[in-house]
């Protein structure tokens, strides 16, 4: 008897401090073309096995390939959702209702704004015992994106802000090369970006594609690994094509970068210690043990 | 004979009544067809498991103010996330702030994330968005996809003893889902 109560209460301790944290959202994105006003619902689904809370926010998204921020003013202020906090229990779901309204003095035809669904446990942790105790407690969020095109003239047009070359590679580290591109347009621009390395003895060639939003900048970090018989000075060369309507003169840029051999660099070592030791004229000691 | 001709006729007229009333139309028999369709949306879930259990909180125990880094190696006695989604997903993670025990707290620089399964080095958590997949799936049809993640803690010195929690959270949003289809 006595076990089987010891049993049940570590069975109910157990299951006290389990809470899942299991999100679905479904669509995961909204596209809204040619229109100021849409109405829409997302179906936000709680698929595991404890009650979460469930909070809504409304964001502007600011995506490169470096960050991703979510932050208040633009198309986070045009979404209206309906309900924004509640509590799902397992294997409940909820239809979400919001609203979009563009505001009629918006100069850009493309923006992008975001439905943040966050999912946090009910349960709070507790102390247990004593001592510096750790509880980390884990949340799931889904990000659904809600692109907005607008009808109105096209202006394509992107500005390097700034392109950095590493000054030194030494192998078999690679090199980044990063840029930042501020698009001045007012429509959405998807572009790739090449850096071609001519050297002494070789020429490279990386590239990266990206997208920005109208008012945005985007950082593009490019990786070039070079190979074991690069060496020397290389001229780096970065040429951003862009043009999602119709083809625009590329953007370009160039900079330095000297690239050095790990093992050249450890020939060199090796070369130095055997100078060092042939200076110094290490008398080599034999010892010839005569049979008696 | 014709004593029983009456009670036949009635007889077969009853019979003949009750057979109309019990005929079925031949198309009757066959059976009923009624095509049936559902639309499978997109769909993002993940969740993320701690020893094995969807568990919403990590405890990672009483731990020493000693200044020397712990490690929990991800996997099924750890920490893992798990897609269920039917599209690609970028995975992002991010903390709500540094551990805190009342007014007492531990840098959030102390504790830290790492391989994704992905080789993803060790980094401190931050308040910001920090990728850790890109293009992460979608798995194959019913079913899913797992990663372990590591977590590093480090309690600095004379840290007052007491709970500290904080909120780590995974973020997935559709891979390419911010960009325009077409123009």
């Amino acid at each position: 008897m006595r076990r089987v109560v010891v049993t049940l209460i570590l069975l109910l301790f157990l299951l006290s401090s389990v809470s899942a944290v299991s999100l679905l959202v479904s669509p995961t994105r909204f596209e809204i073309k040619n229109t100021s006003h849409f109405s829409g619902k997302v179906t936000v689904t709680n698929f595991g096995n404890e009650t979460i809370e469930v909070t809504i926010d409304k964001k502007r998204i600011l995506k490169d390939k470096i960050h991703l921020l979510l932050v208040d003013g633009g198309p986070a202020d045009w979404i209206k959702v309906k309900e924004t906090r509640f509590a799902l229990k397992p294997k409940e779901y909820k239809d979400v209702h919001f609203e979009v309204n563009v505001p009629s003095n918006y100069n850009y035809r493309d923006a992008v704004g975001a439905l943040v669904i966050r999912a946090t446990p009910k349960a709070t942790p507790q102390s247990k015992g004593g001592g510096a105790q750790f509880v980390i407690m884990q949340g799931a969020e889904v990000i659904v994106p809600i692109v907005i095109g607008l009808p109105g003239p096209i202006k394509e047009s992107l500005k390097l802000e700034n392109f950095k070359a590493p000054i030194i590679i030494i192998t078999p580290l690679p090199g980044e090369f990063k840029y930042t591109i501020k698009n001045i347009g007012n429509t959405y621009q998807n572009f790739t970006g090449t850096i071609t390395l001519n050297g002494w003895f070789n020429t490279a060639k990386v590239n990266s594609t990206g997208g920005v939003y109208p008012g945005d900048n985007y950082t593009d970090v490019i990786t070039w690994r070079p190979g074991l018989w690069d060496l020397g000075v290389y001229s780096a060369d970065a040429k951003i094509e862009y043009g999602r309507y119709n083809p625009q003169k590329p953007i370009e840029a160039t900079s330095q970068v000297i690239v050095i051999p790990g093992w050249l660099i450890v020939l060199i070592i090796l070369l130095i210690v055997l100078r060092f030791l042939r200076g110094k004229k290490i008398p080599i000691k034999i010892k010839i043990e005569r049979e008696r | 004979m014709k004593d029983f001709l009456p009670i036949l006729l009635l007889a077969g007229i009853i019979m003949l009544i009750v057979g109309m009333a019990y005929d079925q139309p031949v198309n009757a028999q066959e059976s009923a067809t009624q095509p049936l369709q559902a639309n499978v949306t997109e769909t993002v879930a993940i969740t993320a498991t701690w020893n094995g259990q969807e568990n919403g909180t990590i405890n990672l125990g009483n731990l020493p103010a000693d200044n020397v880094e712990k490690e929990w190696e991800g996997g099924d006695t750890a920490e893992q996330v798990h897609s269920y989604s039917n599209v690609a997903i970028d995975l992002y993670v991010k903390a709500l702030g540094d551990l805190a025990n009342g007014t007492n707290t531990i840098s959030l620089s102390n504790l830290k994330y790492g391989d994704y399964g992905a080789s993803v080095s060790k980094t401190s958590f931050t308040t910001e968005y920090a990728k850790v997949l890109e293009g992460w799936g979608p798995p194959a049809h019913l079913g899913s996809l797992t990663v372990p993640v590591d977590l590093y803690l480090t309690v600095p010195l004379a840290a007052r003893p007491g709970l500290y929690t904080t909120t780590i959270f995974h973020a997935a949003v559709q891979a390419n889902g911010t960009a325009p289809t077409t123009p």
